[in-house]
């Protein structure tokens, strides 16, 4: 079910007052690992379908295992032996691996890990690996990149991420998507991702935003949904990209392109308006079914 | 000069329709819109692509089908279709094939301006079965009412009301008097649902004519060819106490409240829906189904001819005048097109039907019909004079002149253009003479003449040689009439058609302009259609299912595809593929759709059948 507005800022409330020493040069991030038994609360799939609108089929989301996995990622956040802020963290990347459909009213052994780390050109970035096993199978793997932003760093990646977007000439899909001003807060409820640059453009400001954003994996499970069927079926690939954010209120465009060859799907999810995308992705079928 | 008129046989049968090509003009004057997307810093305007499409609308922006002569026939052969003549027990009806019906019925707008005033119920099983019984209780339809429909659109209408209508609320008044006709005049629209001009009643009526046409066409395509529609246009009249009350469960049974009756919402059309026998289903597969299906929500109103109404401004492909007509077979069909229908609407026999219909041609390529054109732009052009000159100060001038400004602005509304010019119209002394309500007469004549606009339309996309975007439109207007109505109401003015038909009392009700050309109607003009910050003041956008049909199953009513928080993205007919794109293929952003999740699209809705589509 949605967590409340209380709830989440207990939550939120450590990581925002712990100490974040930093990492100096030829420092690393020790691997901190976390795991946990998750339920599938169907309560809760609910709610995590009403809001990025899937449809009931039986089968847990693609995107539905990360957020049910969110307790241990602020676990590992508020880990002591984690050095870096969390609040103002940007999601930049994401890969996801669905190697078989997980059914709906399944319990998941989950598995999160965080190791090292990589100095960018907008400050540093680091890796969340995130695996969900049924009856002994890792049956979900996800990879999850986020930014810590150096302030004195410059948009020098930015621009060069912009620049390998390329404009597809035909879709096999395209609609759009309306983004309601509480959304991000209404997510943050759902997805226990409390972080304030969701919630309102006051929250948002502090942390460069002039208006609250979606975060990132509403981005992807709601244009995963709005392309549902033009992508390759599970078992599968996705690949996305977080470039620009979506601001609050909104709406988007989320477009797919006609299959390649090797029956890959791009996903791309631009404004209303002209501009640069928010995220590109790529679904694509995956070959190998076992870690 | 009347119509002309092909020869008849004295019965209510429809006849069959035959396809004419229109002949392409030389290469050197063939164009096509090749609209662009607006450059980096380049202002838009109308002649643009949109810059992306956000809307539940399953029409989206498309361009015409380019039918080859074999599915123009097989879509004329659909047109004129005689009244099924029972229903044999169906199986489950899809959601899928409710949302087809819909978008081949009440969601495509044919008329020029789209006309948000109705909304659609649908109801089935034990709920269609009690809507015949009720249906003959109220015993007032031109068609025998049928056991066994699958599923029944019951359609709701209210009056016809825009912008256009709240301006007209401030003309024909006397001067210092006007300070209380006019609020008194307001208060009768308001409340007791009085228009300012009849035709503005009638337009409500001309538009449920054209719906019912669409719904029946719409059934068959979207069922294959397996169902047919029987229409029951006649308005719902009941006399007795007993029909009164068997109105009364209808209107209860579709949901028609008090209130929304207070606001003037009524029942319009009943469309029973059922699978007929073997022998009255029309062979269909699903790939010409849906090419004709992408073909009937593709069709635009068409209002500039190249070189003669067009902009100073606009692109070359609108400014060079295009040789063209269309051959005179052409117009042939149309006429019997529009006979076919009203006499299908009416249960008169064709003869009757062509003895009824007045229709003047204005044949504009030559002296005669020149003169005729100008004199009829001369005409309307002093009624909107005398209206901007009559308009009480006390409230133009608090708007800044906003009526004078609107009312001049609303000339183009009437400006005529095209190869052939009819306008048609009713004498009501002569429809009530044949036992036939003037309203219900109204609608068979909105039916009959957006029926004859369709077989010029099918034409116009057949055979569409390369660098060209259709071969000739249609555009069907009530502008003129409206204009012409102000004047006999409130300056004494002749009908457009009393010089045409004198002594028989005409009351003119729509004008048909046909465009032979190649390039279709700027885009911007389907943008305010679409786009709400871009929406014309005279237009309404085009609905998503969910705003205005509504699905009953048992007590509850569901609007069509809203659910768990998502609305339609899917447009009617995708696979076809003609969607609007720039020169290097580039499309509108949002405008292909996505379909609405399948898991939701093979629900059956009515019926017990299980299974994709209609089982």
């Amino acid at each position: 079910m949605a967590e409340s507005v209380a709830s989440q800022w207990m939550k939120l409330l450590p990581l925002a007052l712990r100490r974040a020493p930093g990492l100096r040069d030829g420092d690393d991030i020790p691997r901190i690992e976390v795991g946990a038994t998750v339920p599938v609360d169907q309560a809760w799939l609910r709610s995590y379908r009403a809001i990025t609108g899937g449809v009931d089929d039986g089968v847990l989301p693609p995107c539905a295992p990360q957020v049910l996995a969110a307790d241990l990622h602020v676990k590992i956040l508020g880990d002591a032996r984690y050095p870096l802020p969390v609040l103002g963290m940007v999601h930049l990347e994401n890969v996801i691996e669905e190697r078989g459909p997980i059914a709906a009213a399944s319990t998941l052994e989950l598995r999160a890990v965080l190791e090292g780390h990589k100095r960018v050109a907008r400050g540093i970035t680091v890796d969340i690996v995130t695996e969900a096993t049924v009856g002994g199978d890792v049956v979900w793997r996800s990879v999850m990149t986020a930014l810590i932003r150096d302030k004195a760093a410059g948009n020098t990646e930015k621009k060069a991420r912009e620049e390998r977007v390329e404009a597809p000439q035909t879709w096999s899909s395209s609609s759009s998507a309306a983004l309601p001003e509480d959304l991000g807060r209404r997510y943050a409820g759902v997805s226990g991702d409390a972080n304030p640059i969701h919630w309102n453009r006051f929250t948002a400001k502090p942390f460069g935003f002039p208006r609250a954003i979606i975060h990132g994996m509403w981005t992807l499970a709601r244009s995963l949904v709005e392309v549902d069927a033009v992508v390759p079926t599970r078992p599968r690939r996705i690949h996305a990209r977080f470039i620009r954010p979506v601001f609050l209120p909104g709406a988007m465009v989320v477009s797919a392109t006609t299959p390649s060859p090797e029956r890959v799907v791009g996903v791309r999810v631009t404004p209303l308006r002209a501009g640069a995308p928010h995220m590109l992705a790529a679904v694509a079928p995956l070959l190998t079914t076992r870690a | 000069m009347r119509m002309d008129a092909p020869s008849a046989r004295d019965d209510v049968a429809p006849k069959p329709l035959e396809f004419v090509p229109i002949p392409p003009p030389p290469p050197s004057q063939r164009w096509r819109r090749g609209a662009s997307f607006a450059g980096t810093g380049e202002k838009r305007s109308r002649y643009s692509l949109p810059e992306s499409l956000q809307s539940s609308s399953p029409i989206g922006f498309r361009t015409r089908v380019n039918l080859s002569v074999d599915e123009a026939r097989r879509l004329l052969s659909i047109v004129s279709l005689p009244r099924p003549t029972r229903f044999v027990r169906a199986g489950g009806i899809t959601e899928a094939r409710l949302f087809e019906e819909s978008c081949l019925g009440v969601l495509v707008a044919r008329q020029s301006t789209n006309f948000r005033g109705f909304k659609d119920v649908v109801v089935g099983g034990d709920d269609a079965a009690r809507v015949a019984s009720l249906l003959r209780r109220i015993g007032h339809s031109e068609a025998a009412v049928l056991d066994d429909a699958s599923h029944v659109h019951v359609v709701l209408s209210r009056p016809y009301r825009t912008p256009f209508t709240m301006l007209l609320t401030f003309v024909g008044h006397a001067p210092v008097v006007s300070l209380a006709t006019v609020p008194l005049r307001a208060l009768q629209k308001r409340f007791a649902q009085k228009d300012d001009i009849p035709t503005i009643g009638y337009l409500q009526d001309l538009h449920l004519g054209i719906l019912g046409d669409v719904i029946e066409r719409g059934v068959v395509v979207a069922s294959r060819g397996r169902a047919r529609a029987q229409v029951h246009l006649a308005p719902c009249e009941a006399k007795s106490r007993d029909a009164r009350a068997a109105l009364a469960e209808l209107e209860e049974l579709v949901g028609l409240s008090a209130a929304d009756k207070r606001e003037g919402w009524h029942i319009g059309i009943v469309a029973q829906v059922g699978d007929v026998d073997v022998d009255e289903r029309i062979d269909l597969d699903d790939t010409t189904a849906a090419r004709l299906g992408a073909a009937l929500v593709s069709l635009r109103s068409e209002r500039i001819q190249p070189g003669v109404n067009n902009e100073s401004a606009a692109p070359e492909a609108y400014r060079e005048r295009q040789d063209m007509d269309v051959p005179d077979e052409l117009t042939v069909q149309c006429g019997r097109a529009l006979y076919n229908a009203f006499a299908h609407y009416t249960g008169l026999s064709r003869d009757v039907a062509k003895e009824l219909l007045m229709l003047e041609r204005v044949d504009v390529l030559t002296p005669g019909g020149k003169g005729r054109l100008r004199s009829i732009r001369k005409d309307l052009e002093t009624v909107a004079e005398r209206v901007i000159k009559n308009l009480p100060l006390w409230a133009d001038l608090p708007l800044g002149r906003a009526l004078s400004r609107n009312t001049a602005r609303g000339k183009k509304a009437f400006a005529l253009a095209g190869q052939r010019i009819y306008i048609g119209g009713l004498s009501r002394r002569e429809v009530t003479a044949r036992g036939l309500s003037f309203d219900h007469a109204v609608r068979a004549f909105g039916a009959a003449s957006a029926r004859s606009a369709l077989v010029a339309e099918v034409s116009g996309c057949t055979e569409i040689p390369a660098g060209c975007d259709l071969l000739a439109g249609i555009c069907l207007m009530a502008g003129p009439v409206n204009q012409n109505d102000i004047g006999k109401s409130f300056y004494g003015e002749p009908d457009l058609l009393a010089s045409a038909f004198p002594g028989r009392d005409p009351t003119s009700l729509l004008v048909w302009t046909l465009k032979a050309k190649t390039v279709a109607d700027p885009v911007g003009n389907e943008e305010q259609l679409m786009n709400p910050a871009r929406k014309g003041a005279l237009v309404d956008l085009r609905p998503g299912p969910h705003e205005v049909v509504v699905v009953k199953q048992g007590d509850r009513f569901a609007p069509l595809r809203k659910r768990d928080g998502r609305t339609n993205q899917e447009r009617a007919f995708a696979a076809v593929g003609n969607f609007i794109v720039d020169d290097a293929g580039r499309e509108i952003p949002g405008n292909r759709g996505a379909p609405w999740p399948a898991a939701w699209a093979n629900e059956v809705v009515f019926g017990t059948t299980t299974g994709a589509r209609d089982g």
